[in-house]
C-alpha cells in the first residue's frame, strides 16, 4: 500500500521523531546547526501523522504552570504578579464532567460539558481522526520570498522547504479549560481566583518553522496561523469554605462570567517566506524581543500580502468587497488575502456588506444570524449574574446611554432604552431609568481585514527602557 | 475501532531504536546512574508479541526528592543555552533549570487504523506538493498500520500518574560572548525578563501530574 518513498520517509523521521519527543532535554551547550535546503530536497510532502481517538489529557487541578514574577524596577508604578494556571485539561464537550473541586472526591463535583458552566469533559472521539490526523512534517510549499522572488516553483528541485505542525481540518468540539490565580506582591492572601473554560475547536490551524529570508537576517522563523471556533468563558465566582487558600481548587459558579459565544477567529501571525516571528537581542542587559520584522518594501511581496485567492467567496465580506470595489469587482488579481488578513467575529449576526459605493455586493449574504435580545445566552458578548442558592442580585443596568458630551462646557446628551423597539423592560424612568436583568448582552461583533504588518514585544529587565 | 495486530518489522526496530538511543541521551544527565548496555542474551528474551511497556525515570539537576542539586549562585551548571542562525554570540541562556520526567507504563503496540472513514476524512490532507499526488492508495489512509500509544485504561476518578513532571527555569536572560568566552559560560546578565515552573501546590517542588485517556496512533506517509 504504501510506497518506497513512504517506508523511507518512515524510517527516516518516524523512529528518531518519536523518541526525540520522549526525551525530556539534557543540560546542553551546542551552536545550532541549519538544515541545508539539499538535505531535505528529496521530501516529498510526506510526514508523521498522529491520530487522537477517545482521547483525554487531564492536569491534576491542584497541578500548575507557573509565571514567576520579580520585584519591579525602581520607580516603577506597578506590582509584583505571580500567575499560576491550574488543572490544565483537553476532554470532551459532550454530556458528563466535572469540576475541578476533588476535595470532594473523585473528579469533583460532577456536571453537564456540554454547557458552559462546566470546566472539564470526558473522552473526545475524534481529536483527530486516522483520516484527518495532525501532521507533522517536511514540505516545501510556494511563497516569496523577503525580496519578492517566487519560491519552490519546481517541486521536484525546491528552493526552500519548512517543517510545519498542522492541526486537522476538521474535528470534535472540545472543552480546553483551567483555573487560575493571580498573587499580588507575592502575598498569599492577596489572590483573585478565576476560571476559564474554552469549547470548541482550533481545526485548521498551521505552525511552522522555517528561516527567514531577510537578506542577512536568516534566522530561526516561526508561523503561527491560528483558528479558533467556539464559546468562551471567564469567571471568578466561586464558593467559598476552605477553596480561598493558595491552591486549593475551588467549585466555580455555574453562570457568573464573561461571555463570547459563536467566535470564529482566525488571527495570522507571519507569511511563508517573508514574514515570521523572530528572535533577537535587545540592548546589553539581557533583554530580548519577538518580533514579526516590518512588511519588506516590495511590490512582488504586496501583492502576495494584500491579494485573494481567485475563487475564495469565504468571509471577510466588509473589507474583502471594499477592497474588490476598488479593483472594478474583480478579485483575479488578489490572490492571498484570505491567508495574510486575519478576522474575528463574536456571535453569529452578519450584517449586509456593502461595497465602497454603498451598494449591496453580489455574492453577499443579505442577512445572517439573528440579532441578540437585551438578555440573550446563546450568542454574541454577554455577562451573567451568578446563580445558586441565594443567587446574586440582578444587573442594573445602565438605561440611558451617552450620545453627545461637549468638552469645552461638560453638556452631556443622553438617549434613554424607553420607547425601544425591541421590548426590553425599562425600570424608572428619566435619569434614574435602569434595565433590571440577570444576564447582559451586548451584541455581536466583526472585525475584518486583520492585517499585522509589524509586532514587537520586548522584555524589560533592569535598566533597561521601556 | 482499531484492529490490534501484530508488525514485527516494526516492533522489532522500536526495540533496536532504544536500545542504542536512550542510554545516548541519557547519558549527560547529571545526577543519573550511568546506563548499562543492554547484551545479545538479554535482548534474545525479548519477543514483543503482545507490545512493549516502558517507563522512563530521568531527573535533571535535582536528586530523589525534587531537592536542586547546585543551582545557586552565579554561574551556577543548572543552565541551557540557545543560540539561533543568525545571532551568533547571542545566547538565549535558561538558568537555574531543573527538573523531572517521569513516564508510568507507556505501552506501544502494533495497530492498524480502521478500515473504514471517520466523518471528517479529508483527502487532501494526503496529497504530494504538487496538489495532485496521492502519497497513499486513493488519498485515504483507513486500515494501514501504525503505532499505537496508550497508558493504562479504566484509571479512577482522580487518578494522574500517567506522567508527572516538574521543571523550574528560575531566570531567563540573554548572555554574550566575550573574547573567547561563549555566552553559555557567562552569568553577566543576573537578573531575569521571566521565570516558570511546572509543579503542584501539595509541597514545595513537587511534581506536576496528569493523566491520558484514550489512544494514539501514530503513522508515516
Amino acid at each position: 500500500m504504501f510506497t518506497e518513498a513512504c517506508r523511507k520517509t518512515q524510517r527516516q523521521f518516524l523512529l528518531p521523531g518519536l523518541l526525540s519527543l520522549l526525551l525530556l532535554p539534557a543540560t546542553l551547550f551546542a551552536g545550532m546547526q541549519p538544515l541545508a535546503d539539499e538535505d531535505m530536497s528529496s521530501v516529498s510532502g510526506a510526514g508523521i501523522a498522529m491520530a487522537f481517538e477517545d482521547f483525554r489529557w487531564m492536569v491534576k487541578p491542584t497541578s500548575y504552570f507557573e509565571q514567576v514574577g520579580a520585584a519591579p524596577a525602581i520607580g516603577a508604578t506597578w506590582q509584583r504578579g505571580d500567575l499560576r494556571w491550574y488543572g490544565v485539561n483537553i476532554s470532551g464537550a459532550g454530556p458528563g464532567g466535572s469540576h475541578f473541586n476533588e476535595y470532594v472526591g473523585g473528579f469533583g463535583t460532577a456536571c453537564d460539558a456540554s454547557l458552559l458552566s462546566c470546566p472539564r469533559g470526558g473522552v473526545i472521539p475524534y481529536f483527530s481522526a486516522h483520516d484527518n490526523p495532525y501532521l507533522l512534517r517536511a514540505f516545501s510549499p510556494l511563497g516569496r520570498s523577503f525580496t519578492g522572488a517566487q519560491l519552490n516553483l519546481d517541486p521536484n528541485n525546491p528552493d526552500k522547504s519548512i517543517y510545519e505542525f498542522l492541526a486537522p481540518t476538521q474535528q470534535d468540539d472540545y472543552t480546553m479549560s483551567f483555573w487560575g490565580e493571580i498573587k499580588v506582591d507575592n502575598d498569599p492572601n492577596e489572590i483573585l481566583k478565576s476560571q476559564t473554560i474554552i469549547r470548541g475547536n482550533a481545526s485548521g490551524s498551521a505552525f511552522r518553522l522555517f528561516q527567514f529570508t531577510e537578506p542577512g537576517n536568516e534566522t530561526f522563523a516561526i508561523l503561527y496561523h491560528s483558528r479558533l471556533q467556539g464559546d468562551f468563558r471567564f469567571s471568578v465566582s466561586h464558593e467559598l469554605g476552605g477553596a480561598d487558600a493558595q491552591g486549593t481548587p475551588p467549585r466555580f459558579n455555574d453562570r457568573e462570567g464573561m461571555y463570547f459565544r459563536n467566535v470564529d477567529a482566525y488571527i495570522p501571525l507571519g507569511q511563508l517566506y517573508y514574514q515570521a516571528l523572530t528572535l533577537d537581542a535587545v540592548g546589553v542587559d539581557g533583554n530580548f524581543e519577538l518580533k514579526v520584522p516590518k512588511l519588506p518594501n516590495n511590490s512582488a511581496v504586496w501583492g502576495d500580502f494584500y491579494a485573494l485567492r481567485t475563487g475564495d467567496l469565504a468571509g471577510y465580506e466588509t473589507a474583502r468587497r471594499a477592497l474588490s470595489g476598488n479593483f472594478s469587482g474583480n478579485n483575479a488579481g488578489l490572490k492571498n488575502y484570505d491567508v495574510s488578513h486575519g478576522y474575528s467575529h463574536w456571535g453569529d449576526w452578519y450584517p449586509n456588506c456593502r461595497n465602497v459605493t454603498g451598494n449591496l455586493a453580489t455574492g453577499c449574504l443579505a442577512t445572517g444570524g439573528t440579532r441578540n435580545a437585551y438578555n440573550a445566552t446563546n450568542d454574541g458578548v454577554y455577562f451573567s449574574r451568578c446563580g445558586g442558592t441565594p443567587a446574586c442580585g440582578n444587573v442594573n443596568a445602565y438605561a440611558r446611554r451617552m450620545t453627545a458630551y461637549n468638552v469645552e462646557s461638560g453638556a452631556k446628551t443622553f438617549a434613554y432604552y424607553g420607547a425601544n423597539p425591541h421590548g426590553i423592560p425599562i425600570t424608572g424612568s428619566g435619569a434614574a431609568a435602569q434595565v433590571v436583568t440577570a444576564d447582559v448582552n451586548l451584541g455581536d461583533s466583526r472585525i475584518h481585514g486583520l492585517l499585522i504588518n509589524h509586532l514587537r514585544f520586548v522584555s524589560c529587565m533592569g535598566s533597561a527602557t521601556c | 475501532m482499531i484492529n490490534a495486530g501484530v508488525l514485527k518489522r516494526v516492533v522489532g526496530a522500536i526495540v533496536v531504536a532504544f536500545g542504542c538511543c536512550l542510554p545516548y541521551a541519557l547519558a549527560d544527565m547529571p545526577g543519573a546512574p550511568s546506563m548499562q548496555a543492554l547484551d545479545e542474551a538479554e535482548l534474545e528474551q525479548v519477543v514483543a508479541r503482545q507490545g512493549i511497556m516502558f517507563d522512563i525515570r530521568s531527573r535533571n539537576n535535582v536528586d530523589a526528592a525534587n531537592n536542586p542539586i547546585g543551582c545557586v549562585g552565579a554561574l551556577n551548571p543548572c543552565r541551557v543555552g540557545l543560540e539561533f542562525t543568525a545571532r551568533a554570540g547571542k545566547w538565549l541562556m535558561l538558568k537555574d533549570y531543573y527538573g523531572t520526567l517521569e513516564i508510568e507504563s507507556l505501552r506501544l503496540d502494533a495497530a492498524f487504523l480502521s478500515a473504514g472513514s471517520s466523518p471528517y476524512f479529508d483527502a487532501s490532507r494526503f496529497l504530494a506538493a504538487d496538489g495532485v499526488t496521492c502519497l497513499v492508495v486513493a488519498c485515504n489512509p483507513s486500515g494501514a498500520p501504525g503505532i499505537m500509544f496508550t497508558y493504562p485504561e479504566n484509571k479512577g476518578a482522580g487518578v494522574y500518574n500517567d506522567l508527572t513532571t516538574f521543571l523550574n527555569i528560575g531566570r531567563v536572560a540573554i548572555e554574550f560572548d566575550s573574547g573567547l568566552t561563549p555566552g553559555y559560560m557567562r552569568d553577566v546578565n543576573t537578573g531575569s525578563v521571566l521565570a516558570f515552573r511546572a509543579s503542584d501546590a501539595s509541597a514545595p517542588n513537587a511534581s506536576m501530574q496528569m493523566r491520558f485517556d484514550g489512544r494514539a496512533i501514530v503513522y508515516g506517509f
